[in-house]
């Protein structure tokens, strides 16, 4: 820089007591040219979403450029994503956008913004057919004719041939609910806990009395059944929304919880799966009120502010 | 020195450059620069600050840095990042243009009226004309003056004429314009026009952000939203950005699409039975839009099926609307058109979003915008006498400030709720007329409540003209 070197740069008689406003006036120029150089090499710099890949290098120095390059992008962060993998995923922005409204992309979208530790994630459609996504990146898709494969981050490639279990929603459901029958519907499920002290735990059942604001709910207490706050639970929510087919509907986005057991395994394996009385919370057996859903997993609307006329 | 990215992308102010310069100096000097006001130094300094501020970085400097930010970036600047970085050049200004009969009333003249030789005039806005093509007429004797769409005669010719100012001022509807020519040839008169001669403007800042925000969207096959938002706003250019050349029956003039609403069955209410819906009411049953096209109460049970135009529900007759519906409008009210009309606006958005857009299995519909008229009333204005406002000063910012509003405010009014009902807030229309330099309180007489919006609607405003403005002193 120009100014750390001005005395070296200054003749001697410039820098003489009695003729220091020379020299204030040298540095000064010397200090100008310092600070309009450094503004124009920070200001490119910010631009570029690489900068934050060696901490203290060569680049930008702060992260607060990236939310703006994010919002051009259309790239949302993770509450808790490093803005290192943030600036990564910023980088491969048109080819995300160029994948988008596939179910891989909707997967790899959630894991982005459930990282540092994304869960098991799996999108079933009412057909029946589901992919999966590893805590690694792995990714399944198992059909129910069995024609299936599964693509490992290493590069391998090898068939998934297991008929995928049959998702029944609410074709038993009464009365019947929004959607009622629909195939074209999918649904996400996310494997909870993740990313304590976000999404890591049930708050909350049916009953216990408790009011939002009650100590239910996430850090805000502002949502109910789990401890995600809401601003996670809208992330994930915009996240679906945005990546999606248009024309395509999410139904629910469930949290299921119990890490020990495989629930919603495609393969069958698992205790449960909707048996086609999961449209409403609720269902009557022998005259007595009783839940339809398994209560080790909650379900959310996926449409931000939800939709009226469903549960 | 790590700098934030808020700072970098503020104005330099120069009275903190120089005093971080004295700072700077110095340090670097190893001594404090103790100048006094009228020494030589802080002069030249002052000055040359001055140059780097006021000369150099702020309108310079500053704009480039600003402009790969969207959120900053505005004018020139945008105009080629959008361009060089998300290919979505911005819509140029396009002159309006249209045919004009141009026919030979005397045996003055014959021969070829070569481009450029005859002006004309629009009675209403006073914009002029010039013809872009060329074409023979004969001398006139005796006979009729035909009209298209029958055959014109000898003494006739059918020329294309183009405004001699670009944009949207110089639109002419059918009959605005004179028989009479500003200058032509002897002899040489016009028919008026049978047809609008539609031009269009330069895009706006914001809606170019819109469009480069939606542009990555647009390269995939699967038809995300921003897909289509893409496309309607921007026909021509959907083409243009995959190397097609665009319908050449379209121009070159831009659509009046500024507002785009895309409704699907994800956030759109279920069916509900026996129920009151009104015209223009849209629901969703079993993954399917359906829009009401007569008012009435909806059955007990079952609710619209099929994909049929006229479906029987009670007392109420739905229409199917796909299973993404997209509505349109311009700044004015609901985009020209239908989308059987591959020439109109809505014709256009209608064939990018088909081609581009809209997966197998996935179905479309895309339709103009309702008009919902708003009746404003009568607009009272209190302006302070001590703000020197004047009252036609008030009446312009006031008119100014409703169009802007009105002009961006969303197919299917604003919303408090995702999902929910929309509006036209009356408190916010007050505010917008409120912000005027002066303005004291604001009163608009038929509006003393929010006015809801169905979904598919786009709000039309009008009011008494002229807007009332009181001069009022305020004693200081």
């Amino acid at each position: 820089m120009l100014l750390a070197d001005i005395a070296g740069l200054l003749p001697q008689w410039m820098l003489t007591t009695a003729r220091r406003g020379f020299a204030g006036l040298m540095a000064g120029q010397a200090a100008l040219v310092d600070a309009l150089t450094e503004a124009i090499q920070e200001g490119r710099l910010a631009v570029l979403p690489g900068q934050l890949d060696v901490p203290g290098g060569n680049g930008f120095d702060n992260f607060d450029a990236l939310p703006l390059i994010g919002r051009d992008r259309g790239i949302r962060q993770g509450l808790l994503e490093s803005p290192f993998d943030y600036a990564a995923r910023l980088r491969a922005w048109m080819d995300e956008w160029a994948a988008s409204a596939t179910p891989f992309e909707v997967l790899d979208q959630l894991a982005a913004i459930l990282s540092p530790n994304p869960p098991v994630l799996r999108l079933v459609n009412g057909s029946g057919t589901w992919w999966t996504r590893s805590t690694s990146g792995d990714f399944i898709l198992q059909t129910a004719n069995g024609d299936g494969f599964l693509y490992n981050t290493n590069g391998s490639l090898s068939t998934a041939s297991t008929n995928a279990h049959a998702w029944v929603w609410d074709t038993l459901a009464d009365p019947k609910p929004y959607g009622f029958g629909d195939d074209q519907r999918f649904w996400i499920i996310i494997y909870a806990p993740c990313n304590a002290p976000l999404l890591s735990g049930i708050s909350g059942t049916i009953g216990d009395g408790r009011l939002i604001g009650m100590g239910k709910g996430g850090p805000d207490a502002t949502t109910i059944g789990t401890v995600a706050p809401s601003i996670e639970t809208e992330l994930i929510r915009n996240i679906v929304q945005e990546w999606r087919s248009a024309g395509l509907r999410c139904s629910h986005i469930i949290i299921t919880f119990g890490a020990a057991i495989d629930y919603f395994n495609p393969d069958g394996s698992s205790p449960d799966y909707p048996d086609g009385t999961w449209g409403w919370p609720c269902k009557v057996i022998a005259n007595i009120m009783s839940p339809a859903r398994v209560t080790y997993a909650r379900f959310w609307r996926a449409e931000p502010g939800g939709v009226a006329g469903s549960n | 020195m790590a700098v934030s990215i808020q700072s970098l992308l503020s104005p330099l102010v120069k009275k903190d450059v120089l005093a971080d310069l004295y700072t700077l100096t110095g340090l670097a000097l190893g001594y404090p620069l103790a100048l006094q006001d009228g020494e030589p130094v802080p002069a030249v300094l002052d000055v040359v600050v001055g140059w780097i501020c006021d000369k150099f970085w702020n309108p310079l400097a500053l704009p480039a840095l600003r402009a790969v930010f969207l959120d900053y970036s505005a004018g020139d600047w945008l105009s080629l990042v959008a361009w060089l970085i998300y290919n979505r050049p911005r819509i140029l200004a396009q002159s309006a243009t249209g045919p004009i009969v141009v026919e030979n009333h005397a045996a003055i003249f014959s021969g070829t009226i070569a481009v450029g030789q005859v002006r004309i005039r629009s009675t209403v806005t006073g914009k002029t004309y010039t013809n872009t093509t060329s074409g023979a007429v004969t001398a006139y004797v005796s006979g009729p003056f035909p009209v298209p769409p029958a055959a014109l005669l000898s003494y006739q010719v059918l020329l294309n004429f183009e405004a001699d100012e670009v944009g949207t001022p110089s639109n002419a509807q059918p009959g605005d314009i004179s028989t009479t020519p500003v200058s032509a040839p002897s002899g040489i008169f016009v028919q008026t026009n049978a047809s609008a001669l539609l031009g269009s403007d330069v895009e706006s800042d914001s809606n170019l952000i819109l469009r480069a925000r939606a542009a990555a969207a647009s390269r995939s096959v699967g038809g995300p939203r921003k897909a289509y938002l893409d496309a309607a706003l921007d026909p021509i250019g959907a083409f243009v950005s995959r190397n097609l050349t665009p319908p050449t029956i379209w121009g070159t003039a831009a659509p009046a699409i500024l507002r785009v609403r895309i409704q699907e069955p994800a956030g759109s209410a279920p069916w509900t039975p026996s129920r009151a819906y009104a015209l223009s009411d849209t629901v969703t049953n079993v993954e399917k839009l359906y829009i009401v096209t007569t008012a009435g109460t909806s059955a007990g049970s079952g609710g619209p099926t099929g994909t049929a135009n006229a479906i029987v529900d009670g007392s109420v007759t739905w229409m199917y609307v796909g299973t993404v519906a997209v509505w349109l409008a311009s700044a004015s009210g609901p985009s020209g058109g239908t989308s059987s009309d591959v020439t109109s606006d809505v014709g256009k958005a209608n064939v990018a979003i088909q081609m581009f857009c809209v997966p197998p299995g996935v179905t479309a519909t895309v339709a103009a915008a309702v008009a919902l008229s708003l009746d404003l009333g009568t607009i009272t204005i209190n302006v302070t006498a001590e703000s020197l406002v004047t009252a036609e000063e008030a009446r312009a910012t006031a008119t100014a400030a409703l169009d802007a509003f009105f002009s961006t405010l969303p197919i299917g009014g604003a919303r408090a709720i995702a999902n929910g009902q929309g509006w036209v807030y009356a408190n916010k229309v007050v505010g917008v007329i409120e912000q005027g330099a002066g303005v004291i309180t604001a009163n608009i007489s038929l509006l003393v409540a929010d006015v809801a919006v169905n979904v598919n609607q786009v709000v039309v405003p009008s009011h008494a003209v002229p807007i009332q403005v009181n001069i009022v002193s305020q004693g200081t």
